[in-house]
Order: C-alpha cells, then sequence, then structure tokens
C-alpha cells in the first residue's frame, strides 16, 4: 500500500550540496537582476571577507560529494531537524488531542498493538499475541518479554492495566481517548504477562482503540513529586518529561524553542524488524511559513512539512531548490465540503442539491484556490481507505444539467431579475464559512460565482471559528464550507446516523436521515471482518452519494521538502503518512 | 499626601471588580465554549466523537453548569487568595502560564518602550524649539513614513533582508531568543549548580535575537510619541514665562530645559499610565512572525480556545497595572510640578 509521490522520493539522487550553511554558496546560486550589480558586487567582497578564501567560482561553491555505494547503505547517525507547527499543550498522551502532542508522543510511547502503515494489517507492538473471543467482548493481551522503558525499569503487566485505569478514571481529563473506550467495562490480570479486558458491545474499533493506547509507567506516574498539593493526573510533571517504551527517549523541552528526541538504542522494536536510523529527532517550534522557508533553505532545519500551497508554487518551484530538496505531494486523509442544512427548504430537494453539486466548478477550485494540491473526493471516507467506492464518480461540473434539475424542481426566474425563484421565493441563501480557515474565503468566492451564473445568490458569511461551530451545531445555518479530519478506518456512524440528526451538539449537524443508511451503520459498527465491514460502507458510499447530502470538494495534498542529505523517505496512506524513523542520511553527508 | 494615597489605593479595589464583571460578562456571553474548540479548530473537524457524559464531567470541573452569577463568585473567591484558576487548555495553572511567558514579553516591551521614549521625546523636544525648519520638516516627514508601515510587513523585510543571507549576509537571527544549543546558566541540566561562564555568551546571543523584533516593536511608537512631545513643548514654548526667561537674558539651554521642559512634560507623564499595561500585553504579530512565545500569543490563543480563566487572569492583571500606572502617573505630577498638591 505504499505510494510514491513527484519528486522522485527514490530516485536516489548522488549528488547533494554540502554545507548549505553557508551563505557564499546561495549568494552564488542567486541570480542577480543587473540593476543590483553595484549592491552585487559590494557583497561579493563581503562575502569574500566572510568565506576567508580568495575566490569563490561557482563549481567550487556547488562542490558536490560523491557517494560509495555503502554510503546508501542504512545506518545509525546524523539529527533530523524539522519543523513544529506549534507548542504542544502537554505531553501527557491522555489529556493532550492536539496533533503536535502526539506527534511526539507517537516516538516515545508505544501501545499493545499497531496498524502497520505499509500492509494495513495490525501488528503487536508490546503485545507478543492477542486473541479476541468468539462474542468478540473479551480481548486477551500477552505482553513481550524483556522490553524496558526509557529509564531502564522493566514493562509489567501492571503497567498495562495502570495505563486503562487512567484513561477510565473519571478525573481523567482526556475526553477523546476515554469516548474510544466507552464500551469497556473492566481489565483483569490473568497473569505476569497476561491481561484480559472485556466490553460490553461489540464494535469494530474497540480492538485498535484498546490496543492502541498509550502505555505509560506506573512507577513514574504513580509518585507525587510535589507532596504539598494533592496528586494529579492531570497535572503530573511527567507530561512535560515522558517516559515510555517507544523508538526514541526524551531529552530536552525549551519552552517555545524545541523539543529533542533522543535515539533509545535498547529499543524493543529493534529485536522485531523495525528501524531508527536517526540519532536524534529536533522538533523546532516555528510558525511563520516564511520563516521556515529561510531556515529550510539556510540549513537550519531539514525538513518542513505542511508548506502553504501558493509558497510552494511561487516560492520553491525553481531549478536552484531542486537541487537542494527532495519536493513530495501526500494525500491527508479527510474532505473538505459544502454542507446544506438539510431541514430547510430548498435544500430538502434532492434534485436542487444535485443541481448545486453540478454547478460547483471543483477541478477550477482546486486548480486556483489550492494550487492543484489536492484531489477530488466522492465519499464519505478518505480514497485511499478499503471502504471508499473507486467506481463512485465525483459529481462532474455540468451547468447545463443543473439548470434542467433546477427547472424540473420549480425553480424558474419569472421575475426578470436574473435570480431563480419558485412560490415567490427568490433563491438566496447564506453560506457561513470560518474565517481562519485558508481556504475556504477564496473557494466562497468562486462557488458564490458559479452559482450566480446560474441565477442562485449565495451570501457569504465569514465568522469566527467558535461562532460558526455554535451555528452549526445548533443546526442554525443554511450552507456551511467544513473539513472532516478521518482516519482509513473511521465509523461513519457519528456523522450519518439518523438518530444524530435531532440532537444539538452531534456530527450529523446537516440533518441527514435515511433508514437503509441507519441499518448499514449500526450492522457495520458489530461486524468485525474487516472485508465485509469494508463492503458495507462501499453500499453506504454509493446510497449517500447518490443522495447528495453536500458537495464532496477535496481531500487535500501536504506538502513537504526534505534535504536531499536524507534518504529512504516513503509515503503511507494511513497518518502522519510518514515515518521518520526509517529515514537516513549517508555518512559523508552527516553534519552532527 | 499619606491619606490621598490610601485614598486612590482603596479606591483601586471597586474599579477593579467593576472590570472583572465586565470582562467576565463579555467573555461569556461570546459564542462558543471551551469544550468546542477541542473539537478541531480552523474549519475542520475531528471526527472522533466526545460523549455526552464525558462532556458533563468537563462542564462541572469547570462549573460551567452553574449559573453565570454563581461561576462569577466562585472565580471571584478565588482569587482573592491569588488563584487565578486552572486552564481549560492544558490544564496549568494561569498563573504559571503567565510567569513563564511575561518575562520573554517584559523584555521585548521594556527595552522598546525605553528606547522609544529615549528618542522621541528629545526628538520633539528639538522639532518643537526649531519649529518650521528643515530638520522640523524632514522629521515629520520621516517620522510620518515609519508610522505608515505595517510592522508585520516591515518584520518580513527585515527577515528577508537581514536574516536570510538570500540578498545581503545574514546579519540577524530570524527566530526564537536565543540559537539553538546556547545555553542559560541556568538550563544547564536539572540539579546541577548554575554555570556562570555561559552568562556572558548567552547574553550576547539574546541581544542579538532581540535587535529585529524590539526595532519593529519601538519604530511604531516613536511617530505618535514625539508627535505629543512637540506638542506640549510648542504650547509651553509661547508662553509669557518663556518669553520672560528669555527676556532676562537666561541663555538659550536654560530657558529650553529647565523652564519649558518641565512643564511639556506632564502630558508625556499622562501617557506614562498606559505603559505599565502595555509591557505586559505583548504584540501577537511581532510575537508570531519572529516565533517568540509571548503575552500576546497566550491572549490571542486563549480567547480563540475560549479558555476563560486565562482571558480573565490576563485582563484582571492588565486592569490592575493600568489603574496602578494611572496612580503612578498622577503622583508624578507632584514632581514636575510645584503647583499640584494632594492633601
Amino acid at each position: 500500500m505504499r505510494h510514491q509521490s513527484v519528486g522522485g522520493a527514490r530516485k536516489q539522487a548522488l549528488f547533494s550540496l554540502d554545507n548549505p550553511d553557508s551563505f557564499a554558496i546561495l549568494f552564488a546560486l542567486k541570480p542577480f537582476a543587473p540593476t543590483t550589480l553595484a549592491l552585487a558586487s559590494l557583497l561579493a567582497v563581503l562575502s569574500l571577507l566572510a568565506t576567508g578564501c580568495g575566490r569563490v567560482n561557482e563549481s567550487e561553491a556547488a562542490a558536490n560529494v560523491r557517494l560509495d555505494p555503502e554510503d546508501l547503505v542504512p545506518s545509525v547517525g546524523g539529527w533530523l531537524i524539522r519543523n513544529l507547527g506549534a507548542e504542544p499543550k502537554t505531553l501527557n498522551p491522555y489529556t493532550s488531542s492536539d496533533v503536535y502532542s502526539s506527534t511526539i508522543n507517537g516516538q516515545v510511547y508505544e501501545g499493545l498493538l499497531t496498524r502497520d502503515m505499509e500492509t494495513l494489517e495490525i501488528k503487536g507492538v508490546l503485545a507478543e499475541s492477542w486473541e479476541i473471543s468468539e462474542d468478540g467482548l473479551t480481548f486477551t493481551f500477552k505482553l513481550r518479554e524483556g522490553v524496558t522503558f526509557h529509564d531502564g525499569h522493566p514493562l509489567t503487566i501492571e503497567d498495562v492495566k495502570y495505563s486503562y485505569d487512567r484513561i477510565k478514571d473519571e478525573k481523567t481529563l482526556a475526553p477523546h481517548r476515554q469516548a474510544a473506550l466507552i464500551y469497556f467495562t473492566g481489565a483483569e490480570i490473568l497473569d505476569e504477562r497476561t491481561i484480559q479486558f472485556t466490553a460490553n458491545e461489540v464494535y469494530f474499533q474497540n480492538l485498535l482503540a484498546i490496543g492502541g493506547i498509550e502505555i505509560i509507567p506506573q512507577h513514574i506516574w504513580e509518585e507525587n513529586p510535589n507532596p504539598s498539593e494533592e496528586w494529579d493526573f492531570n497535572r503530573h510533571p511527567a507530561g512535560r518529561f515522558p517516559v515510555g517504551t517507544g523508538p526514541y527517549s526524551f531529552y530536552t523541552w525549551a519552552t517555545g524553542k524545541e523539543i529533542i528526541l533522543q535515539r533509545y538504542d535498547e529499543w524493543n522494536g529493534l529485536q522485531r524488524g523495525e528501524v531508527s536510523y536517526p540519532q536524534r529527532l529536533i522538533y523546532r517550534i516555528v510558525n511563520e511559513a516564511s520563516v521556515l522557508l529561510l531556515l529550510l533553505k539556510n540549513g537550519t532545519i531539514d525538513m518542513y512539512d505542511r508548506i502553504p500551497p501558493l509558497q510552494w508554487e511561487r516560492q520553491l518551484d525553481k531549478p536552484q531548490w531542486d537541487l537542494r530538496f527532495n519536493k513530495f505531494e501526500y494525500e491527508f486523509p479527510g474532505y473538505s465540503y459544502l454542507g446544506f442544512n438539510l431541514r430547510k427548504p430548498p435544500f430538502n430537494d434532492p434534485k436542487v442539491r444535485q443541481a448545486l453539486a453540478h454547478l460547483i466548478d471543483v477541478d477550477e477550485l482546486i486548480e486556483k484556490v489550492m494550487k492543484g494540491m489536492a484531489v477530488r473526493t466522492s465519499g464519505i471516507l478518505p480514497p485511499a481507505a478499503p471502504g471508499y467506492d473507486q467506481e463512485v464518480a465525483p459529481v462532474p461540473y455540468d451547468p447545463e444539467k443543473a439548470r434542467q434539475l433546477l427547472a424540473e424542481a420549480g425553480w424558474k426566474d419569472t421575475t426578470g431579475d436574473g435570480i431563480l425563484d419558485k412560490d415567490g421565493q427568490p433563491f438566496t441563501f447564506d453560506l457561513i464559512i470560518a474565517s481562519a480557515s485558508s481556504t475556504a474565503p477564496a473557494a466562497s468566492q468562486y462557488i458564490k460565482e458559479d452559482l450566480l451564473r446560474a441565477g442562485i445568490n449565495m451570501e457569504i458569511l465569514k465568522l469566527d471559528w467558535q461562532l460558526m461551530l455554535a451555528r452549526v451545531l445548533k443546526h442554525d445555518f443554511d450552507a456551511m464550507m467544513m473539513g472532516w479530519a478521518l482516519s482509513l478506518d473511521s465509523d461513519p456512524y457519528g456523522i450519518w446516523f439518523s438518530e444524530e440528526a435531532d440532537k444539538q451538539d452531534s456530527h450529523n449537524a446537516i440533518g441527514y436521515r435515511n433508514e437503509r443508511v441507519d441499518e448499514i451503520l449500526v450492522t457495520a459498527r458489530k461486524t468485525l471482518d474487516d472485508d465485509q465491514r469494508n463492503a458495507m460502507y462501499r453500499e453506504l458510499h454509493q446510497i449517500i452519494a447518490s443522495e447528495f447530502p453536500v458537495v464532496f470538494l477535496w481531500v487535500e495534498k501536504r506538502l513537504m521538502a526534505v534535504d536531499k542529505r536524507w534518504y529512504n523517505i516513503h509515503f503511507y496512506l494511513p497518518r502522519p503518512c510518514y515515518n521518520t524513523d526509517e529515514w537516513f542520511v549517508p555518512k559523508p553527508l552527516r553534519q552532527h | 499626601m499619606t491619606t490621598y494615597l490610601i485614598r486612590r489605593l482603596l479606591l483601586i479595589i471597586p474599579t477593579l471588580i467593576g472590570i472583572t464583571i465586565i470582562t467576565f460578562a463579555i467573555s461569556r456571553m461570546a459564542p462558543g465554549n471551551p469544550l468546542a474548540a477541542q473539537l478541531g479548530m480552523g474549519g475542520t473537524l475531528n471526527a472522533e466523537a466526545i460523549s455526552q457524559e464525558t462532556i458533563d464531567r468537563m462542564m462541572e470541573r469547570y462549573h460551567f453548569d452553574k449559573p453565570l452569577w454563581q461561576q462569577y463568585f466562585i472565580w471571584l473567591g478565588d482569587l482573592a487568595v491569588l488563584d487565578f484558576g486552572i486552564s481549560s487548555v492544558d490544564n496549568k495553572p494561569v498563573l504559571e502560564k503567565i510567569t513563564e511567558r511575561l518575562p520573554v514579553t517584559l523584555q521585548l516591551s521594556f527595552f522598546s518602550i525605553l528606547l522609544s521614549y529615549l528618542i522621541a521625546v528629545p526628538l520633539g523636544v528639538m522639532e518643537a524649539v526649531r519649529r518650521g525648519s528643515t530638520f522640523d520638516h524632514t522629521a515629520t516627514i520621516l517620522l510620518f513614513i515609519l508610522y505608515s508601515m505595517p510592522s508585520f510587513w516591515v518584520a518580513l523585510l527585515l527577515i528577508q533582508f537581514l536574516g536570510s543571507g538570500e540578498y545581503l549576509p545574514p546579519v540577524f537571527p530570524v527566530y526564537g531568543l536565543n540559537s539553538p544549543g546556547v545555553l542559560a546558566p541556568w538550563e544547564v541540566s536539572p540539579g546541577t549548580a548554575w554555570d556562570w561562564s555561559l552568562l556572558p555568551a548567552w547574553l550576547g546571543d539574546r541581544a542579538w535575537h532581540l535587535v529585529l523584533p524590539v526595532f519593529c516593536l519601538t519604530y511604531t511608537s516613536l511617530a505618535a510619541l514625539s508627535r505629543y512631545a512637540r506638542v506640549s513643548m510648542l504650547d509651553v514654548i509661547r508662553q509669557d514665562y518663556v518669553r520672560t526667561a528669555r527676556a532676562k537674558g537666561l541663555n538659550e539651554q536654560t530657558v529650553v530645559f529647565k523652564h519649558a521642559l518641565r512643564n511639556a512634560l506632564i502630558p508625556i507623564i499622562t501617557l506614562l499610565g498606559s505603559i505599565l499595561p502595555a509591557l505586559i500585553g505583548g504584540s501577537i504579530i511581532i510575537e508570531s512572525i519572529f516565533s517568540v512565545p509571548g503575552m500576546g500569543q497566550l491572549g490571542f490563543e486563549s480567547i480563540l480556545n475560549r479558555d476563560y480563566n486565562t482571558v480573565m487572569g490576563i485582563a484582571t492583571i492588565s486592569a490592575l497595572l493600568t489603574l496602578v500606572g494611572f496612580l503612578i502617573a498622577d503622583l508624578l505630577y507632584v514632581l514636575v510640578d510645584p503647583r499640584i498638591r494632594y492633601d
């Protein structure tokens, strides 16, 4: 399931710029306009002084390192320095819910099981083996032997139970994690290597929910380092200094600056055939795009993830950067959509919804707004998911057909003002979007023009995200533009189940109802067989797509640039889509 | 004087309570709540649902289930023992979050305020004294140009030209307050004694990092401040007593600095009242561009996340500093103007 991106991840270029820190090299690469010639010659003098050598010529500056074949055999060493968009709130693996903390914690902590990024099969991590009872309610795990935490303490079965108990503890502020374990009722240690969990309902996500719990060391978290205050899991200092069993151990966290992880040489994964090559992972906390680009160009960071499409197109798409960086695009699970409030006319009419879908030129949006960095989607799961039906095509741009459908639905311009009307009511509605979104404000403008050409008047309301969310969750909207962050095996239940449509604060804010869909959603949840369940989801995909409850817009592509020194970069379907543990830098190119 | 001071200090209490009531009401009336912020940000929702039961528990923990007036009194009661509560974002005590960010912001704002006063006041006075001269006109135009340039734009230009090394040699660092690896004496390793030999290198590195952000923060306030100084000096310089001073043959220096300047300073001192809250306020724009974790970012993020306790904590401290600033300004009047007395 490994997929290759453009940019030639494995096009093993044998050339790389040595020492990208020296501005003299950058200077030599930078073409100067004639008007800046005087300035340029002054700079040339300065650069000569700075480098201390008599003469800089281009071939010298771009001196390449030739690599021997043995250098391309992966080996341990080198520091991978990358950007982190914001400071993690905490590194407590249960109470944190932001992606920044999970990026770090994903390297420090391990669970009993995980889904292999490449094969998508479930594989044991801290569990040597596991068993699910026939009724699907009892989960028995056998713990691997000889695993140690980063502080040298051996991992015990008590740590596993302790981890489960902490999430289940009502005082723990971990709503997401508690929701994931909602069907679990108890944990029982059977012997010193075996633990059994029981659930009260069959659910396909139960196995990974329980197997994915990050195992935390009891001997550290149990201690109260500040005896003057009451012990509080949520505020325990171990949330600042995580100790786990994962491939990297925590080294330092300089608030607002950087977090450094150090390779854990005793990592149990190495015996299981896993790899971890970089000696250190350094996460620099920087969010400003223009600064990040500078840091990448001057070699301060090796890897810049989530590059804004505009910056990618305007500033990185130049030959001199292609020499320095490998550039990657990868699809990120989730989708953006235009949702209608199905409780309100005219959106309760499927013909109108279909017409709206035909009126929006999504390909143009992708080209103009996303700079081509997105792919179309037709459905409820990420296109890479096995439950996504590849046969269901996205709705094509077809304004003729849309006009016909609108006419059939009774929408005609009888007043001659250019706006369609029906029963004396003009076709006008409000679209609410999040003002902070990087794409919705521009995309909605194009959509507005698309619709106006067909005689539909859409007003755009830009709202603060909190205000927008409050209105959406209270069903106080006509249409909205939002996105879903999903995983490959997300459960579409919360988004599409009809009972959720009546509830405020539910994910089915558009108010979708369909009896057949309800049936499938309920059965699929209890179906443990992946193939059977995915077949059900494909049927679900067909039904929902045929009713046009939302306009499925696109799946975003994330953009990343990595210094050419790094090799063995692959992309995978599940989040976070890449695994820096397997990247390596050949010995002659190492800087640390 | 003492009774006046005591009266003014006592007056701060009801004023502060009034301010907190209004801030509390405004922050709670804004749509959204801290739990919604955990569902996802910026237009994308996380599909994993949170159960109603856990939502209820969170509401209870932060007292959101109680009527608004009760919530206010709970908050006020905690405040009375200097407990600002716990942040709903990361469960850290609000006071700890503020004290973590404050030193950073203080460094930036202290230097920028100091510099802008040191430059703006003499500049304004000189402009006033040589009113209508080429110097006056040039300074006015230059300051006006500076004032018109948005700081985020200037910051990005400075980074691009002085930091990137793409056009000019990289003179200044482009992000953070220290280069990675440059450690402060207290950052060596926990538990060991401070290593004072690191201090000079660390201080130098820190100063180097402060140049660009402090410049961006300073230049914008220069124009307004020097205008104030110029206008109030102009007012004074036309007064009869200045003419008298000149008429009796005093040299120009004594006239300007002894007779005129002291009187011209009174309006400037009024401005001092707003300096204290500005010291801790921070600037979201400059902090974001230079990746400096300061109070501006904290305040902005707290509002976005509806982190009520942190918002209230920052607002209360700012309000208190404003009130204290006004008091100090009032007391300073006595120093510069012998006619003012508080009895």
